[in-house]
């Protein structure tokens, strides 16, 4: 837009640029003070001075500043010397003015009136002349010689020289024509026929034209001081001259009559009629423009003096031709062109405006499809986004609009939700609390609420939720806009971590106690075998030394368990593949001093399975439960264990059983407690069940123990999912 | 009660700790019976008279009971629920005597209406004048509902 109006203001300061100076010449002639000129006319008043007359009478010259005075020609008085003298500032003659400039006068052409020569030869018409070639030896009248240049170019070019002929002095009268003492006459052809006409004579006239010299004829000119000094004058003057011309070609008898009327001329109006009639031949008025001028004629002309060795050849017209000195803007041409260029501009600016125009259409067109389409892809992402988003009415709580995240997790349809509000999926809240929960945010108090709660299902299952709800007012319908996110993980997260906190708490709680408790004992018997010592009692001595022994052991076996236990699952696994077998019969391997101690019988009952998992832990599983059955085997006659799986349906179920002394079912969970131990009795830190929980779980698995009650065995059952993953037949099963 | 055989029902998994007390009860010759079991279930066996403690003339009701905590089996915590809410046993003088002096235990003990609870001293001359004081207070100093 910037550049738009920087074109319009650039157009416009062209116009006033170029229209100004305009306004301010045509001011310039309204002037009321008029300046006085003469011009020097050639002859006597007469029709060859017409625009003259016309440009006094229409007031051009008024128009253009000027008070002319004409002044008739005086005998034996130059009309170019009377210009060069300032007795008249311009005036009208001939081809003498050529041949003054030639000789180095001032003089400047302004414009020819006359496109063609007035100077011709007139003979008789009953005379034997008929081309110049036929006034040799003829006594021929010519007129001063520089006005006669013409006419004797004409003679040279048909071959005939001054030598040939008889040239008599001119007297301006056609007495001698008339009379036949001479042949020819160098006339003026606008009033000297007439003349002769007048006299009842035919004549015929040997015109230069018809001879190849073409010259220009009576020429408006002034002066270089003039045109130096007063060149703005030198143009009103010329123009109003050239339309006084005008005026008189079109209204010649309205001329001829001002010229009789006001002018003191000797000439009868038919006289001047003729002479307007052949001026006008000559003037070419509807062909050539009044007062054109070619200097490639004037230097044509020239031509013919060098030929007529009337001046040397080195001659310069420089000066001679009259240039308007216009400002560019006056010229014709530099005015056609200023409007081209001010049209361009208007184009031009239009044009931009236009462009201009449809460019911010198309820029607000394609914004405004841009932002379609960013809304638009904003309103697919949201309704795909796994977020649960719910829009629904402030007065009616309806929903209004449930994305897919929200449609999928509920498991309503969105037409079966357009039936129901929030409170139809929120168990915790009823109409009354959830409208007091919401009203801060309905009154503006606050821009969001942000809260847990339950969101339940279409089957009757809940899901805990993080709800993010906010208004949205500016709508034509008010809307609430809630954002849910389905937080079930991060519950089940903090749960498992407050789990794992109170295990731990647990753990340094077990510690602490089961660590002092051998301590205490330690402690408390060094200060008896002290004692015992001293009265040298033997008996208290070995007593002493004994439950010292065991408490050290006690507490030895306690740091073995916990650094064992702290391993699991901190170290850097190495996930091999193990096969069942290999895992039962290397437990066994471990285990077997104490089981051919105890004579236990061990049943495998094999399958072919692949395991993926750590060696070290998986090995530990098998490894402790053996050891635990036989720790808890008790008097049995008969003691066995049995090692197997159980594979239903692709989810294999492993165990190890024994006909020990069984486990009350009130027990079935303490006993994979960590420091929980049964029977007092038995070695161990209570850390076995626990260190194997501990590694099935690692595995998201889980063990549990089965018993058909104290002194009938038991039965400890686990699973182990991760260790199948990658177990080709189990992928099989499409797990 | 002059003359009356006095009981003390000692529940302590860990024998070295039970002959401790044992030898310094006996030393103040504060007790006739001290009846030491080694786990929770134990003890109520005992309290209830079940299985072998079922004959009331080898198994009398205690005149206090000495309980630790962390006892296999039953929790002894369990233990002190269970004599505290039942009207029968309620009236027996319960104290604690443990290794632990977590204050999660000590509060979890007297919501339960444990009586005392004493923290077992590692050193012995803490333990020896801990232990008399126990027998003195509870069972001279202290005056004692009648226990049915």
């Amino acid at each position: 837009m910037q550049i738009y109006n920087k074109l319009c203001y650039l157009t416009i300061c062209s116009l006033i640029f170029i229209f100004a100076p305009l306004t301010q010449a045509n001011k310039k002639t309204d002037s009321t003070t008029l300046e006085p000129i003469s011009v020097q006319l050639r002859y006597l008043h007469q029709f060859q001075f017409a625009g003259f007359y016309a440009a006094i009478d229409q007031g051009y010259y008024k128009e253009a500043g000027l008070d002319v005075t004409l002044i008739e020609a005086k005998l034996g008085k130059q009309t170019v010397d009377e210009v060069l003298s300032g007795n008249a500032q311009y005036g009208q003659t001939q081809t003498d003015l050529l041949y003054a400039r030639l000789q180095g006068k001032p003089v400047v052409a302004l414009a020819p009136i006359f496109q063609h020569s007035l100077t011709a030869l007139m003979v008789r018409a009953d005379s034997d002349i008929f081309s110049p070639h036929d006034l040799i030896g003829k006594r021929v009248m010519l007129q001063k010689g520089d006005n006669a240049i013409n006419t004797l170019a004409m003679l040279h070019n048909e071959g005939v020289e001054l030598s040939d002929i008889e040239v008599v002095k001119q007297s301006y009268v056609i007495d001698e024509l008339v009379d036949e003492t001479v042949d020819a006459m160098g006339v003026y052809i606008i009033n000297r026929p007439f003349l002769l006409n007048k006299a009842g004579i035919d004549y015929r006239i040997l015109n230069p034209i018809n001879y190849g010299i073409d010259f220009y004829g009576d020429t408006l000119f002034t002066t270089e001081d003039e045109i130096k000094n007063n060149p703005q004058r030198v143009e009103r003057f010329l123009q109003a001259t050239l339309r006084g011309w005008q005026y008189a070609m079109d209204h010649s008898s309205e001329i001829i009559n001002l010229i009789s009327t006001q002018y003191n001329t000797k000439e009868s109006p038919e006289h001047l009629a003729f002479e307007a009639q052949t001026i006008k031949e000559l003037m070419l008025p509807s062909l050539v423009e009044i007062g054109h001028m070619n200097p490639g004629r004037w230097r044509r002309m020239a031509e013919v003096f060098v030929n007529q060795r009337k001046i040397p050849a080195n001659y310069s017209l420089d000066g001679f031709i009259y240039t308007p000195d216009k400002p560019w803007y006056k010229q014709l041409w530099s005015r056609y062109f200023a409007i081209a260029i001010i049209l361009l501009l208007v184009v031009t600016v239009l044009f931009l405006y236009y462009w201009q125009l449809s460019k911010r259409l198309k820029g607000v067109i394609f914004q405004r499809n841009v932002a379609e389409k960013d809304s638009l892809r904003l309103g697919h992402v949201l309704e795909q986004s796994s977020n649960e988003i719910y829009i629904f009415d402030v007065k009616t709580l309806r929903f209004l609009q449930v994305n897919k995240g929200g449609r999928d997790n509920l498991g309503f349809s969105m037409e079966e939700l357009y039936e129901l509000t929030p409170l139809d999926i929120k168990p915790e809240y009823t109409l009354q609390t959830f409208s007091e929960f919401i009203c801060p945010l309905q009154q503006g108090e606050i821009q969001q609420l942000l809260f847990e709660t339950l969101h339940r299902r279409k089957n009757g299952s809940c899901y805990p939720v993080e709800v993010r709800l906010q208004m949205y007012a500016a709508a034509e319908r008010p809307i609430f806009y809630a954002i849910i996110n389905d937080i079930t993980d991060r519950k089940r997260i903090d749960k498992e971590l407050l789990e794992k906190n109170a295990e731990l708490e647990q753990f340094i709680y077990m510690i602490s106690h089961d660590l002092k408790s051998p301590l205490v004992t330690v402690k408390t018997f060094l200060s008896y075998l002290t004692q015992d010592i001293e009265k040298s009692d033997s008996t208290r001595i070995a007593e002493d030394i004994g439950f010292m022994g065991t408490a050290t052991d006690k507490m030895s076996r306690l740091l073995d368990d916990l650094l064992e236990f702290s391993r699991v699952g901190r170290q850097a696994k190495n996930i091999i593949p193990i096969s069942f077998k290999q895992l039962t019969s290397d437990a066994l391997q471990l285990t077997a001093g104490s089981i051919s101690e105890k004579k236990i019988n061990v049943k495998v009952n094999v399958i072919n399975l692949t395991l993926l998992g750590d060696y070290s832990e998986l090995i530990q599983i098998w490894q402790n439960l053996i050891e635990n059955s036989i720790k808890y085997m008790g008097t049995q006659l008969n003691p066995t264990i049995e090692i197997g799986v159980h594979d239903s349906i692709g989810k294999p179920i492993f165990y190890v059983r024994d006909n020990g002394i069984g486990i009350d079912s009130q027990f079935y969970e303490k006993i994979f407690e960590i420091f929980e131990q049964l029977n007092p009795g038995v070695e161990g830190s209570g850390l076995g069940l626990a260190l194997i929980k501990r590694i099935v779980e690692l595995y998201h698995g889980k063990i549990y123990v089965e018993s058909k009650g104290p002194g009938k065995g038991a039965c400890f059952l686990f699973t182990l999912p991760e260790t199948l993953i990658s177990n080709p037949q189990e992928n099989d099963d499409g797990r | 009660m002059e003359g009356n055989p006095i009981t003390i029902l000692l529940v302590e998994d860990e024998d070295a700790h039970a002959v401790i007390v044992k030898r310094n009860l006996k030393d103040f010759k504060l007790a006739n019976t001290i009846i030491h079991v080694k786990d929770g279930q134990a003890a109520l066996d005992y309290l209830y008279r079940r299985d072998a403690y079922s004959d009331p003339f080898s198994s009398p009701r205690p005149e206090l009971i000495l309980l630790d905590l962390r006892l296999p089996k039953v929790d002894g915590l369990e233990v002190l629920k269970t004599i505290k809410t039942d009207p029968e046993l309620v009236r027996i003088p319960v104290v604690i005597m443990t290794t632990s002096s977590a204050e999660k235990d000590v509060t979890q003990a007297y919501d339960n209406y444990a009586n005392s609870y004493l923290v077992k001293p590692l050193d012995l001359q803490q333990f020896m004048p801990m232990l008399e004081s126990i027998g003195f207070y509870w069972l001279i100093w202290n005056q004692s509902p009648n226990i049915v």
